[in-house]
Formats: structure tokens, sequence, C-alpha cells
């Protein structure tokens, strides 16, 4: 029955030789195939990076990186791309609503500049934030920039003295071109500071003579004008403040504890998140808050006492990076500096609008 | 009920009824074997295979007055060929069965024009076929497996004339399978960062010329 089937097969071939038989390209390629994500969005990614990405509306994404700003309205259907240099690539950099604050270092002390144009064009803050007493005991650089509504600034600062350390916090005001200092603390090295609107917020500093990992938590409920000692919490690496309403925040750090507290700061409870390290942590809203793993997403939907590690994922691409945003509860992105995730149904699906594919990279 | 099935359900009843009239009526049974040239009419699909062959045969029932309604079950083989380099061919390859009603419905002397049409279920498969570069019953070839497969319905229109015991047919088949893509190409363009489809349907239709003869059985 082989010999027959071969025998027919040669035959045929015999026949369409010699009519020619030489074709373009195989039918595979006539077999549909549509790329995951748009090939243009590599002017984002190659030789450039995600610098700070927002989910503006439903559709709507806007952002800058480190070689110009874009926009799209269709998820990266289409986009516009402004090149532009990135201007902060020394100092500390926030990003709030419409603002972007810088402060580049400035020999012993640092300036602080701002932008209302996604970093196209710079102002310069130039009244002084640093008072001639603070400037004569020693240099001072920006721990953290934060910026809140109404173009209000506020930078977390380290005065180093030969071996003393000395923490600042100081408010400005750029609307009205006012900068005042609201708190400073000896032998203390700040870590973060995270604000609930305007009145209630939290600082994390390490005292300098105390064991690593020892970190103490202070707050304020009128604005950071008084300051209250709060819990004291040992073993964290480089933790950070996730605050969800005036009361009730969440301390993580990149080891991946988690702690919870309810009543402002005065104490923590620990909090179980399997997934190892924590890279970021947003609440969404008080109850609602999600957290950026190494590899994958965690969410929590009663205001961080209890998480799930979702089962984030996107054409076999798990979900990764080293920021997110938020447009509401369910719409939002996760991004890193060469790839951006979307999801519009709380986590439980995920889009990939940018990923560095070979077709992207060319 | 599948496709396949009613077909076949209706190439029995073909078969049978023939037969059973043949049995009462007398009637002659021949035996139809014919081969031909096949060129897709897509011209995407046409640039990629520019030419195929095929071959078919089933008895042949005459029925009616004089003879002149023929049924045909048939069998066969579509084979188009892509050369890809010197030892390997990409092939196309379209197994048939169905059947084939034609008509005698005038003659020029001796001549006699048949109009027919066709149906038959087809199974597709499209892979590459490799030559060791042997020649004759030394060759050895090795298939890889199927990049896309499927199956359909084809229907088939055109004219058979026939001098003697040899004919020759000219015919254009309709013919659009859904082929699916094996599964590991749909994975391997997924980790490149592409999506493609399960299925697909593509247009193989054909016109064909084929050259055959009426034996007597």
């Amino acid at each position: 029955m082989k010999q027959v089937y071969k025998r027919i097969g040669v035959a045929l071939a015999g026949i369409a030789f010699l009519l020619g038989c030489k074709g373009d390209g195989t039918l595979l390629d006539l077999y549909p195939i549509d790329p995951i994500v748009n090939p243009d969005v590599g002017i984002l990614i190659q030789e450039n990076r995600f610098m700070n990405v927002r989910l503006d509306g439903r559709q709507r994404i806007s952002g800058i990186t480190e070689k110009g700003v874009f926009s799209t309205n269709d998820r990266f259907q289409s986009f516009d791309f402004e090149s532009h240099p990135w201007q902060g690539v020394q100092g500390v950099v926030a990003f709030g609503d419409d603002l972007i604050v810088h402060a580049p270092n400035d020999g012993l002390s640092f300036s602080l500049r701002y932008s209302t144009d996604n970093g196209l064009t710079w102002a310069t803050y130039d009244k002084p934030v640093l008072d001639e007493a603070d400037l004569a005991a020693g240099s001072v650089s920006v721990v953290q920039l934060l910026v809140s509504a109404n173009r209000l600034v506020w930078l977390l600062c380290q005065q180093h003295n030969g071996a003393d350390r000395r923490m600042l916090l100081y408010r400005v005001d750029l609307e009205a071109e006012s900068s005042q200092k609201l708190f400073s603390k000896a032998h203390a090295i700040g870590v973060d500071a995270s604000f609930s609107g305007g009145e209630s917020g939290w600082l994390l500093y390490a005292e300098q003579d105390e064991p690593e990992g020892r970190i103490h938590v202070l707050k304020t409920t009128d604005g950071g004008h008084s300051w209250s000692e709060g819990a004291m919490l040992d073993g964290v690496e480089h933790p950070a403040i996730e605050p969800l309403d005036a009361r009730t925040l969440l301390v993580y750090d990149t080891a991946g504890n988690v702690f919870y507290s309810a009543d402002g700061g005065v104490s923590f409870a620990p909090v179980a998140i399997v997934g190892g390290r924590i890279s970021r942590c947003r609440a969404v809203s008080a109850n609602i808050v999600y957290a950026l793993l190494a590899s994958g997403v965690a969410k929590s939907i009663d205001g961080g006492r209890t998480w799930v590690i979702l089962d984030a994922e996107a054409h076999g691409i798990k979900i990764s990076g080293s920021a997110m945003h938020f447009y509401n509860e369910r719409q939002g992105i996760v991004y890193g500096d060469d790839k951006l995730f979307l999801t519009d149904d709380g986590g439980a699906h995920w889009d990939i609008l940018v990923y560095p594919y070979d077709y992207v990279i060319r | 009920m599948s496709g396949f099935k009613m077909c076949r359900m209706v190439w029995v009843g073909l078969l049978l009824s023939a037969m059973t009239l043949s049995a009462q009526e007398k009637l002659p049974i021949f035996l139809e074997v014919e081969a031909g040239v096949e060129r897709l009419c897509s011209p995407s699909i046409q640039s990629v295979f520019p030419t195929g062959a095929n071959v078919k045969m089933g008895p042949v029932f005459a029925l009616a007055e004089e003879w002149r309604l023929r049924l045909r079950p048939q069998a066969g083989v579509k084979l188009f060929f892509n050369e890809i380099d010197e030892w390997v061919t990409e092939q196309l390859l379209i197994i048939k069965v169905g059947g084939q009603v034609s008509y005698d419905a005038f003659y020029i002397g001796q001549v006699t024009f048949f109009p027919y049409l066709a149906a038959d279920f087809n199974w597709v498969s499209n892979y590459d076929a490799e030559s060791d570069g042997g020649t004759g019953e030394d060759e050895s070839i090795t298939y890889s497996d199927s990049y896309l497969k499927g199956s359909g319905f084809s229907q088939e229109v055109g004219m058979r004339i026939q001098l003697q015991k040899w004919y020759v047919k000219m015919g254009y088949e309709f013919f659009k399978p859904r082929l699916k893509a094996r599964r590991t190409i749909i994975t391997d363009d997924l980790a490149s960062g592409y999506l493609t489809p399960k299925s697909h349907p593509f247009v193989f239709n054909t016109f064909n010329i084929t050259i055959g003869a009426t034996l007597g059985l």
C-alpha cells in the first residue's frame, strides 16, 4: 500500500514538476497572525524607558519616558510621542497631578524645580527652602519628595554632619512661593513619609545608633506641624507607607513584610502576603489595595487585612513591573521600564499594551 | 449528524440503488480512472502552489434511458507542490471521497459531451516532504508533521468530452475548508508575541483539466 501511495505521489509530482512548482512563501504565511502589541511602541522602550505613566481614563494613557512624553486615547493602537530628553536624571523626582517636582543636589544643599507640562519646561523655585542655620549644620540631601493637592510639596531630607545625622521635613507651597520647616529630629535617618489628605501623615525613620532593621513611626494629624511617636517595627528592610485613610495605613518592605494599623500607626499587626518581595503597594480606595510583587500582583478587598495573589498573566506573560496606577477600583496599569499591562476588571484579566517582543525591539 | 456521515450515507445509498438497478436491469458497470492537473484560483494561494495534480477513480453505473445518466462513487487525491529548495517540497494533500453525476447531453460525430456535477468530502493536510537526495527506489522521503489540516465539502461542475473509451474533463471545483494550525505553531507564535487563531478558512477553488479512461468491468 505504501508503494502504491508512493507511486501515485511520484506520478503527481512528475506532472506538477513538468508544469513548474516553485512557489512564493508557504501556505502558513497566509495564515492570519496578529501582533499582541503595536510594533510602533518600540519607540517608547528601545533605548528608552518609562519614567511615569498614568491611566487617565478608560482608554487614555499618558506618561513620560526618558526621551519624551506620550499619550494614547486607544490603548496604544495609536499614540502621540513628543521627543524631549528627560532632565531629571540626577536627584529625587516626584510626580503628582499635573505637576512634576525635581530636587537635584546642588553643592551642600539641593535646588527645587517643577514642571506643569510633563517635563517639557521647568520652573525653578528660587526662594530658599533651607534657612542659614540648617545650612550651617551640614549638607542636606532630599530623601523623598511628595506632591499633594494645591501644589504643596513635602521634602523629607537628611542632614549629614560628620557621622551625625538629622532628619528634616519641609513643606513648600509652590503657589504661594513659601516654605516651612515642619519637623526636625536629631540622630534620625528619614526613610519614608506619606500623607492621607492634607492633615494626617506618617514618617518612618531609623535611629542612627539602633540596630539595622528597626523602624520608628511618627504621626501627625495637623498637617505636619506636630508629630507624635507611634509604633516601632523590627526586622524590616527599606519600608514604605501606604495610607488608606486618616487612621488606617500599611507599612510594607522589600522583604515582603506587611504591617497593618487601624489606629493611625500607634500599633501594627503583621499581615501575610505569600508572594515574596513587594515593590509597591497602592490603595485605590479605603478597601481596595493592590500590591506589586516581584512577579505577580496581590489584592486586598478589606483594606489590607487579608490578601489574595491574583492569577495575573496575559498571553503567557506574568504581570510584573515597578509601578502601577489605577484610574478606579477596577481599571489600572502596571508598568516597568519596558512593559505595560492593563486590567479592566480589578486584576482578574490583563492585557499587554507594551512589551519588548522581538518585533518591537528592532 | 456530521457532514461526513451524511456524505457517506448518500454515497452508500447511491451505490446500493445503482447496484440494485444494475442487478435488476443488467445495467453496465464501468471503471473510470483519471489523472490531471490543477490550478488554484486564489492568487495568493496560487503564488504558493503554482500547480497541482489529481488522480481519481471509481465505478460508474449507467442508468436511465440509453444509459445516459452516469453515477460514479469516487475516491481520489489532489496534491499541490511548492519547491522550497532542492530537497524540501511543501505539499498540500487533499484526499477526497464522494460522488459524481454526469449526463450524456449530446454528441457530435463520435464525440460525446457529458456535463457533470460532483460533491466530495475532503481531508486536507499541509506539510513538508524532504528527500534524502536519492533517486528512484533508493530515494527516501521524510514528512513533517502537518502545519495545517482540516476538512470540508467541495462541489465541482464541468464538462466531460468522451471519444470511445478516452475522455477529457474540464471542471471548476468550489472548496473552502477551515484549516487548523498545529498547536505548537500557535504556542510558538504566542511566545513571540503574536496571536494566531485556532483555525482559518482558505479558498481552494481550482480549475482542473483531466484525462481519463472508461474501462469495462
